[in-house]
């Protein structure tokens, strides 16, 4: 608000106009501050955080779809523009779709795995069972650890030549299995581990629901003789209804993402089997250094992503009404 | 509900979740074991290895190691840094646009909102050339040329993913439900904004923050992705990344791996989170359950 100002205490712009009463223009000023104060205070405070969602949230957006385009290594020149031929050879080469399809498939089995596990086992914590925080607290510990250091011992349990699970098979055969030829035993345990990190999230989840449950509808579906089944599908499954889309949305994009245990325990391997889309953009654009590849599949993933929330922020809308 | 269970119906309950408990917390014995015992022991493993004696001096050792506590380091200014900020920004943000009328208060708003349906592994690569062109920095010129930028430096680590926009609209939530009537007589009084905001408003505010903090505080500890990528440089690496390729390399290295030493690497990455958690459990599960972001 401070003005400069010359000898006499008037700011200095008044100077040529000597007609005017430098104190108007002042006073104009400050109506105009207080009149919009809570504009201007608004717009001083949210500058810096608008131009660093600029910088860091919608250019990275644009920027990677225009990449995309490209072709670039990303270490020195410039991206030259090629037009779709980055989209033509995703969609072309049945590698790129693998990836994105078994993206799709570990994360529809995850997340199923994780809300059938997580519902029963909030349901029985639920039925009033001492120690019920104790078993609550053991499941979500899972959840709040480096998924990168349980990845890593995760692969030296599995190791083929010293690890544990070949010591425990080794009991009850001669000829254990190795897992790292399967695509489907590297495929399992992969699940295994995101199902062991991320059901604990779940049980909570709908450990809350469940007793945010009024418990007068109990009481009332008991007088009139409701069985049992009764009341949990005409009582507890609907007010879960809520709690199952939270759950959908913010799940299916995570589970879709897997990446820590892919890089950590398999590598993509055997032979890419079981490599997911965000490996395959991570080996793309810092192993091959072609980044308008990795671009072009950061798009894809990101339309998929964009897809599946605005469908499920749509159908949430519709259960919760 | 009332129903009388039999007793065979709690003995089937609770053997469910005891095994249930047992898988979850096999990992963590197994971990913690290995580490307090021998690599014999470790060798004679059947299902958790069992110690013959106990080395718990083997914790001091490999803490000690410059590589180990270093990562702690780092990652204890990262957690600090993008908790203060966190806080800070959601604060000032919450009160914008819940306490403040002003000309597209809504479009902005939504625009933010718009932002958190990106997931931040799409952005990897172009936030990844951005801090590598970043210019005037690491050796780059104005145009962002010549030099490697940001990459493998503070900058990269503290700058990226500041602020998850759910944060801004959990206090603005919050703070729509606290009376005007405060900052009214504090106006009158002549307090400025930064008065209001910090001395009114963020007592008010405070099991939000509580909640800022946790998340933020689990996600910065568990984050793999973006450290991966940006750092190549060991003394700058951080928990997450550094502990897993610091037993990755003491498993690939060609003689006998020494497993102890890498489990209790392990033990010392996964138990700050652990003990944050059995502290501040009642302020977690608050936090997660509103949310619904994952540590």
């Amino acid at each position: 608000m401070s003005m400069k100002t010359n000898k006499k205490g008037l700011p200095l712009h008044v100077k040529k106009h000597e007609g005017v009463n430098p104190l108007f223009i002042k006073q104009r000023f400050l109506r105009f501050y207080r009149r919009h104060r809570d504009g201007v205070v608004a717009y001083s405070l949210l500058a810096p955080v608008l131009i660093y969602f600029a910088i860091f949230s919608v250019f990275p957006v644009l920027f990677v779809i225009y990449l995309s385009f490209t072709e670039w290594n990303g270490l020195m020149g410039f991206p030259q523009w090629i037009g779709l031929r980055n989209f033509r050879a995703f969609f072309t080469d049945l590698d790129y779709v693998m990836t994105l399809v078994r993206a799709g498939i570990y994360g529809f089995i995850i997340l199923f795995l994780n809300m059938i596990i997580g519902f029963l086992t909030a349901l029985l914590l639920n039925m009033k069972i001492k120690g019920s925080s104790v078993i609550r607290t053991i499941w979500y510990l899972p959840v709040i650890v480096p998924f990168s250091v349980v990845a890593q011992m995760a692969s030296i349990i599995l190791n083929p030549v010293d690890g544990v699970i070949k010591n425990i098979m080794l009991l009850f055969t001669d000829k254990p299995i190795v897992f790292q030829q399967s695509a489907y035993w590297m495929s399992f345990w992969l699940i295994v581990i995101s199902v062991w990190k991320g059901v604990g999230h779940t049980v909570i989840i709908y450990l809350a629901g469940l007793q945010n449950i009024d418990m007068s509808l109990y009481e009332a579906a008991q007088v009139d003789g409701a069985s049992g089944f009764r009341i949990f599908k005409n009582i507890t499954l609907p007010c879960l209804r809520p709690i199952t889309m939270f759950v959908l949305i913010t799940g299916t994009i995570n589970s879709f993402l897997i990446f820590e245990p892919v890089q950590l325990i398999t590598q993509g391997g055997p032979h890419g089997a079981t490599n997911t889309i965000l490996f395959r953009i991570f080996q793309d654009a810092f192993k091959n250094f072609d980044m308008g590849m990795a671009g072009a599949s950061s798009v894809v993933v990101l339309i998929i992503t964009l897809i599946l929330s605005i469908n499920q922020y749509r159908v949430s809308q519709r259960s919760i009404v | 509900m009332n129903l009388k269970r039999s007793p065979i119906v709690s003995v089937c309950i609770y053997s469910i979740l005891v095994v249930g408990s047992v898988i979850m917390l096999y990992p963590f014995m197994f971990m913690v074991l290995a580490s307090l015992g021998s690599n014999t022991d470790y060798y004679s493993t059947v299902i958790v290895p069992i110690p013959t004696q106990l080395h718990l001096m083997r914790y001091i050792t490999v803490f000690a190691s410059p590589t180990v506590y270093l990562l702690y380091w780092n990652t204890f200014i990262r957690c600090s840094w993008y908790i203060f900020i966190n806080c800070l920004v959601a604060l000032v943000c919450g009160y914008v646009f819940s306490k403040l009328r002003f000309r597209g208060k809504n479009t902005i708003f939504i625009i933010l909102l718009a932002t958190m349906m990106i997931p931040g592994q799409v952005t990897l690569i172009p936030s990844y050339l951005i801090l590598a062109r970043w210019p005037l920095a690491g050796g780059n010129n104005i145009m962002g040329a010549g030099g490697h930028g940001l990459l493998d430096s503070w900058g990269a680590l503290l700058i990226l993913n500041v602020s998850l926009v759910y944060f801004i609209f959990l206090m603005k939530q919050s703070m729509e439900s606290l009376p005007y009537e405060y900052e009214e007589a504090a106006r009158v009084d002549g307090a400025n904004v930064m008065h209001i905001i910090f001395r009114i408003y963020a007592p008010m505010v405070k099991p939000v923050l509580a909640a800022i903090v946790i998340m933020t505080f689990i996600g910065v500890w568990n984050d793999y992705l973006f450290p991966l990528v940006v750092i190549s440089t060991p003394t700058k690496n951080v928990i997450a990344t550094g502990i897993a390729s610091l037993m990755s390399k003491a498993t690939a290295s060609g003689q006998i791996p020494n497993y102890p030493e890498i489990f209790s690497l392990s033990t010392i990455a996964v138990f700050p989170p652990i003990f944050v958690y059995l502290f501040l459990q009642k302020y977690f599960i608050q936090a997660f359950t509103a949310t619904g972001i994952k540590g």
